[in-house]
């Protein structure tokens, strides 16, 4: 079976920003099984879990005017990378971005990696998770459990 | 956090238009910098007028918001300034606190250890910066790509060397901080628990890795091509006649002040100036000052070990550094003294006979009032702090003065000179030569988002 990991991004003392965090650490209390990691923020050493699991599932809170807060997007790395330039910036050390294309580019990306952006409300620092964002949440984390369940199951 | 429009592109954007004499450039985002903010260039009849960096991120009030906790909170708190430098946040505060506290006589062993291995975690941190800025985010600007994933398209290995080494300053970090970012195992006093025996062998491995490869790094840099601009400086940084400075030390300037950390504000003082968010530090009255790589490489050159020395004559670096297109060098010779300090380091402290591993260590503090004052050499160089606590540990007051607020008016006057250096060249010739001079400084403004807004108006 393939390896596959999450991982939630983000600070959680920067308002919606510990979305990320929040979801993955719901999932880990529903699934104590499936591995998760959180992310503070260097996402340069997403690579490597590039080199260890297979199946990567990203999550990450994410601006995007237009669409719901608390709605989530999911983003498939792998095969289309970040076109949308309004996913590519990050408060993150390194972006996701330029963390997915320096491991396209140096051909270390695992057989796959999505990003699941979650739209956000403000990230103000200092404040918690708002709460229309966090009442989305369990929404979010059934989104990803069954993308999880669905590209273990492909892969099998 | 995925933001909006954050990699539009830089030099892309610029919009020249010719009316008279009249010209614009602008660059909508600058990437590859710590901070938010601007950089306004004006231009007339040739001559550059204004420099001024623009911080527009609002102030981040941790200052305010210490009084009233705990002082053992100090160094969690303020490792939340900065995801890039936490470490440097912590143990200043960390010194200050314990500059306060009375300390119950220890064992000089205990004392002995815990200096050491601040100073092995705090290399962890300068590996881990340094290593990012010169290969992520200065490199590219001197091989003439956009980034570092265009860089990596042509130098694959170099890329993967550069990816290697920050790995293990973020190692260095985790196995003694407990997490890479915002580390959570500094406390007032030492250490809330240390690293296993194996996990310290693991690390010691990687070392002698990471030792060749600063080398390799440095021989790397110092091919690049510099440009010529050297610039008369009043460095300031923390001098410590035995070691190159990371905890402690005097803070010392080339026109000759030497000062404890207590000292500080009767010599350096803060402004608010109408066009940024951050305040301006100045030396005495007016003068402005510069600290980082190459201040600490200017002060306390004696105190490098001979690889280091060599290392630099090698890269046809002097004693001094005073030209700042080549701090990326000394940047790359900090690199190599981070490697042999930390291993000599974790050498020693493994081959004694006092058992430390997997074990709390910490001095016996007794809180009381006062006042406690601290300077440590961040990556980007000296970082302050004050605190004022009650007899029952509660802070009363906070000041922090972090490296890139005191480096803001070198770097607004060495842009407006670059400026006028290179004021002949084409609207992207120049406004290329002044986004690798803001790099020269590593500025981390927030202490760190990434948007920088480049202006330059010609009239």
């Amino acid at each position: 079976m393939s390896k596959l990991l999450i991982v939630g991004i983000g600070n959680d003392f920067r308002g919606d920003d510990g979305v990320g965090l929040a979801v993955v650490s719901k999932i880990s209390q529903i699934k104590p099984d499936l591995s998760v990691h959180l992310s503070g923020g260097d996402v340069s050493s997403l690579m490597d879990w590039f080199s260890i699991y297979d199946i990567i599932i990203l999550v990450d809170a994410m601006i995007q005017p237009s669409s719901k807060a608390g709605t989530a997007q999911i983003f498939d790395l792998k095969h289309h990378g970040l076109v949308d330039k309004s996913v590519r910036g990050s408060t993150h050390i390194m972006s996701i971005y330029e963390a997915v294309e320096l491991a396209r580019v140096l051909g270390a990306l695992p057989d796959q990696l999505f990003l699941v952006g979650v739209v956000a409300e403000a990230f103000n620092l200092g404040e918690s998770i708002s709460d229309c964002v966090r009442e989305k949440i369990d929404t979010v984390v059934e989104q990803i459990l069954k993308l999880s369940d669905d590209l273990v199951n492909q892969s099998a | 956090m995925q933001l909006v429009n954050r990699f539009l592109e830089k030099v892309n954007n610029m919009s020249h238009q010719s009316k008279n004499n009249t010209r614009e450039i602008k660059v909508d985002y600058l990437a590859r910098v710590e901070g938010e903010g601007a950089l306004r260039l004006l231009i007339e009849q040739d001559q550059v007028k204004q420099a001024q960096l623009r911080i527009f991120e609002p102030p981040r009030f941790f200052e305010s918001f210490m009084p009233g906790r705990d002082y053992k909170e100090a160094p969690d708190i303020t490792a939340r300034i900065c995801g890039i430098c936490p470490v440097a946040y912590q143990m200043s505060a960390v010194h200050a606190m314990e500059q306060i506290c009375s300390n119950v006589e220890q064992a000089p062993e205990t004392k002995s250890l815990i200096r050491d291995l601040r100073r092995l975690l705090y290399c962890g941190e300068w590996i881990e910066s340094h290593i990012l800025h010169i290969y992520m985010l200065h490199a590219p600007d001197f091989l003439g790509y956009d980034d570092a994933i265009a860089l990596a398209k042509d130098h694959k290995n170099i890329v993967q060397r550069g990816l290697r080494l920050k790995k293990i300053g973020n190692e260095m970090i985790r196995c003694f901080g407990g997490r890479e970012i915002h580390p959570i195992n500094v406390k007032v006093g030492g250490f809330y628990k240390l690293p296993t025996e194996e996990a310290c062998s693991a690390l010691l491995e990687q070392l002698n890795w990471g030792r060749q490869a600063a080398l390799e790094t440095i021989e790397w840099v110092s091919a690049f091509y510099f440009e010529d601009f050297e610039q008369d400086y009043e460095f300031v940084s923390l001098y410590h006649g035995n070691v190159y400075p990371l905890n402690e030390g005097v803070i010392k300037t080339r026109s000759g002040l030497s000062i404890k950390p207590n000292a500080f504000e009767q010599h350096f003082f803060e402004k608010h100036e109408a066009h940024t968010n951050a305040l301006h530090a100045t030396f005495g009255e007016d003068q402005n000052y510069f600290v980082g790589p190459m201040a600490r490489y200017f002060h306390n050159y004696a105190q490098l070990p001979r690889a280091c020395k060599q290392a630099a004559s090698d890269a046809g670096l002097n004693q001094a550094c005073y030209n700042p297109f080549k701090s990326i060098i000394v940047r790359a010779i900090e690199v190599l003294f981070a490697f042999e300090e930390a291993q000599r380091i974790l050498e020693d402290c493994m081959q004694s006979s006092f058992s430390w591993c997997d074990r709390e260590i910490a001095l016996d503090l007794t809180v009381q009032a006062g006042i406690g004052y601290a300077a440590t050499e961040a990556p980007r160089g000296l970082l302050w702090h004050r605190y004022e606590i009650d007899e029952q540990g509660v802070i009363l007051s906070a000041k922090i003065v972090p490296p890139t607020s005191q480096n803001q008016r070198i770097i607004e006057s060495d842009i407006g000179k670059v400026a006028q250096q290179n004021v002949m060249k084409n609207d992207q010739d120049l406004t290329h030569i002044l986004e690798q001079a803001i790099r020269n400084y590593d500025p981390c403004i927030s202490c760190a988002t990434h948007f920088l807004n480049l202006e330059v108006v010609r009239l």
